[in-house]
């Protein structure tokens, strides 16, 4: 048999190797967590990690999971979060999970170990072209070949993770690099961060504010779109007093819950094809739009040409590409959200012709969410089961958890994550959240199985709040054996898994637009998922009706350690697409 | 439509050719003509590419090749009138040729080695030049022909 693969140090050259540097490198970067999986390529990494006392190591139990963990520890503590994988299959199980982090712009450090480098594109044992598969959904990647510049690669590579518009870096480490000895006096030479390519540094064009003023001026009936990019740079408090200033009413993408209060007046909710009516309705009327950090997509932006091209477009982004991508623009603003956002407030306030839009556009906006809230609140859930008051709705289940979790004294306490389907549209309409890191999804992608993987991370990131995972039965199935992780590393999770036994949101889709041709989206053999968690020595409650719902939600959030609550769901509950909502209601 | 020239300097390393190859063919645009070399500054190379597309579309290849790290600038040339040159070598069969002689008089072509039974011709010239040495040649028995893709200087 070929020695294919990398011989151990001995243990007295062990911090002489670069193994040893890459795992020093990260503790000098206050790196704290990795989460991984050992395999063949990276032992020697793992080897140094063992005599690491400043890193924690979580061993969870699908690599695909070890991205979403580190990615929910990023999005909740906007720190960079840390994964370690070994070769060929390990990286491959990575992929979803890079891509959900590359899509909502999220500083992931990836380390893959990597076969020998003389074994390279040899198709040798768990050999993949690491950096190959993954060149369109990272950032960047290094596949490192000197041991001498390990260093300064993780310093590079944290760098351009973090900066400018957050993303996932991937490093390749073939073992052979890995397991060689630094040489000092190079290991000088090279250790520093050197990229002619790359400056994050977007300085702000006064000449675009003052456009973007002038423009937004004349307009009658402005509004702004909030994005991810203004919880990334933070820039909420004066996104709020923006909107003030120019009467504006504020709507978000699915990435930018949480930045501003539901109560708030100037809020009308979620914008897009399952955004609330009040959030659409108003874009509909608005004649000015300025767009913040967001990506403009199909899904944020669903109406049709006639009514896109009847409004002026101002985007702010720190992306030079995302301006004008989707959206021919009247102004692009290339530059950090907040410095933008407080230079078209502060130079709004020196117009001294120019006090807002008019009271009559502040009165429509603030009538528009009124009367959605009165009227259509109940219109974007259907079940088959809805003349039977003992059903419950998902939305029944975020009204007791609004309940619980906004009473002032446990404000700020709770942090969600969601996975992909029915119920991540329910809690982004339903569920309120006044802080942009408690609220983690995966929007861009839509990644299946992201939801209880990036609960963990949020946790080990955040160990005083209580994390809550909201799932359901097909996203659930994806990384449930992550319960052991959760229960072996006693980090606590709160589960919500809503059992529709189907893929309802595919299913609806089918019902919608298919001709209720419903094919591969029914589970017409789930396993009793408590019986499953309790196998995890997971504790668990089922609740099947309305009447029980308040007091089983209560136990199941008092109750100490991860437990699972199953809500059973009618297997034709719908989230209506807001456009059919407004199509069948006659308030708008 | 139209015809682009790109000139992107990029970061002289392995995986480099292959990002912006890859990105740009992601969204499906065809590459027309690409040449690669090391600029003076060994640390760079410079890719010149062509590309066949709306004035918006290149605008966002443009705006995309420039978030990849390895890329350290980028411009379109073809507003700039660049100074453009493209190498051509090309193999003719001789045999019943008599008329060959004639068309291969130009000051950009050089004939590089002749046999009985072959010539063979170095063209440096503008891309539509050598199209048109290329139509001119077309009823002469060409074994082969190479060519390097534009270059460019704004």
């Amino acid at each position: 048999m070929r020695s294919s693969n990398c011989s151990s140090n001995k243990a007295s050259d062990i911090s002489k190797t670069g193994a040893y540097a890459l795992i020093k490198s990260l503790e000098a970067n206050g790196i704290r967590y990795i989460f991984g999986y050992p395999g063949a390529s990276n032992l020697d990494i793992y080897n140094a990690l063992y005599l690491s006392k400043k890193i924690k190591h979580v061993l969870v139990r699908h690599e695909q999971a070890a991205v979403h963990a580190a990615d929910g520890y990023a999005r909740s503590s906007n720190k960079v979060g840390c994964v370690l994988v070994t070769s060929g299959p390990g990286i491959c199980n990575t992929i979803s999970g890079i891509a959900s982090a590359y899509l909502d712009s999220v500083p992931l450090l990836v380390i893959s170990g990597q076969v020998s480098s003389k074994l390279l594109a040899s198709d040798a044992f768990q050999e993949v072209d690491s950096t190959g598969i993954t060149m369109p959904i990272v950032k960047h990647s290094f596949l490192v070949r000197d041991v001498n510049k390990i260093p300064a690669t993780i310093d590079t590579a944290l760098f351009i993770a973090e900066t400018g518009r957050p993303g996932p870096v991937l490093i390749d480490i073939p073992c052979d690099v890995a397991t060689s000895i630094i040489d000092a006096n190079k290991l000088k030479n090279s250790n520093r961060i050197n990229l002619a390519g790359y400056n994050p540094q977007t300085p702000l064009k006064a000449s675009s504010i003052r456009k973007s003023c002038a423009i937004l001026a004349e307009s009658k009936k402005p509004i702004i779109i909030a994005g991810g990019g203004v919880k990334i740079s933070e820039a909420q408090t004066w996104l709020v007093r923006l909107a003030k200033k120019c009467n504006a009413p504020v709507v978000t993408t699915m990435n930018a819950k949480g930045i501003i209060e539901s109560n708030n007046p100037y809020y009308l909710g979620m914008l897009g094809t399952y955004g609330s009516a009040a959030a659409n309705v108003a874009f509909n009327e608005a004649d000015f739009v300025l767009a913040i950090g967001t990506r403009l997509t199909e899904r944020t932006l669903d109406f049709d040409d006639i009514c896109l091209k009847s409004k002026s477009f101002v985007h702010i982004d720190k992306d030079a590409a995302e301006l004008s991508k989707n959206i021919n623009c009247k102004v692009e603003i290339l530059a950090d959200a907040k410095e933008a956002v407080k230079a078209l407030s502060d130079t709004i306030s020196k117009m001294d012709d120019y006090n807002g839009a008019s009271k009559e556009w502040q009165e429509r906006f603030i009538e528009i969410k009124q009367y959605a809230q009165e009227h259509l609140n109940d219109s974007y859930e259907l079940t088959s089961l809805q003349k039977n008051t003992n059903a419950i709705k998902m939305q029944d289940v975020f009204n007791v958890l609004n309940s619980i979790i906004n009473k002032p004294k446990s404000a700020a306490q709770y942090l969600v994550t969601t996975d992909v389907g029915q119920h991540q549209l329910a809690a982004a309409k339903f569920l309120e959240i006044a802080e942009p890191t408690h609220y983690i999804s995966s929007t861009g992608l839509g990644t299946m199985g992201f939801g209880l993987p990036a609960a963990m991370g949020a946790k080990i990131a955040n160990p005083s709040k209580k994390v809550i995972c909201v799932t359901g039965d097909g996203s659930f199935q994806m990384t449930f054996p992550e319960l052991a992780t959760l229960v072996e590393n006693k980090i606590e999770v709160k589960i919500i898994l809503f059992n529709n036994n189907a893929l309802g949101l595919v299913k609806q889709i089918q019902e919608l637009k298919f001709a209720k041709h419903c094919i591969a989206t029914d589970f017409s053999k789930n396993p009793d998922f408590c019986q499953l968690a309790n196998a995890y020595g997971v504790k668990t409650f089922s609740v099947d009706n309305a009447k029980d719902l308040k007091t089983t939600i209560q136990k199941f959030l008092k109750c100490a350690g991860t437990s699972l609550l199953e809500v059973k769901i009618s297997n034709n509950s719908t989230i209506l697409p807001t456009s059919k909502v407004l199509e069948e209601s006659d308030v708008f | 439509m139209k015809v682009h020239t790109l000139s992107i300097l990029v970061d002289n390393k392995p995986s480099v050719l292959s990002r912006v190859i890859g990105l740009t063919t992601r969204r499906g645009y065809n590459i027309e003509s690409l040449a690669v070399s090391p600029t003076h500054n060994p640390e760079y190379s410079r890719i010149t590419m062509v590309v066949e597309d709306l004035d918006d579309v290149v605008k966002q290849i443009c705006k995309q090749l420039g978030k990849l790290i390895n890329v350290v600038s980028i411009s379109d040339l073809t507003s700039s009138k660049p100074i453009e040159r493209e190498l051509m070598l090309m193999k003719i069969n001789t045999k019943n040729s008599k008329t060959l002689a004639q068309k291969l008089k130009s000051s950009f072509i050089t004939i590089l080695s002749k046999d009985d039974d072959s010539i063979t011709i170095q063209a440096c010239a503008t891309t539509k030049q050598l199209d048109n040495l290329e139509e001119a040649l077309q009823d002469f028995d060409i074994a082969q022909i190479v060519r390097t893709g534009k270059i460019a200087l704004p």
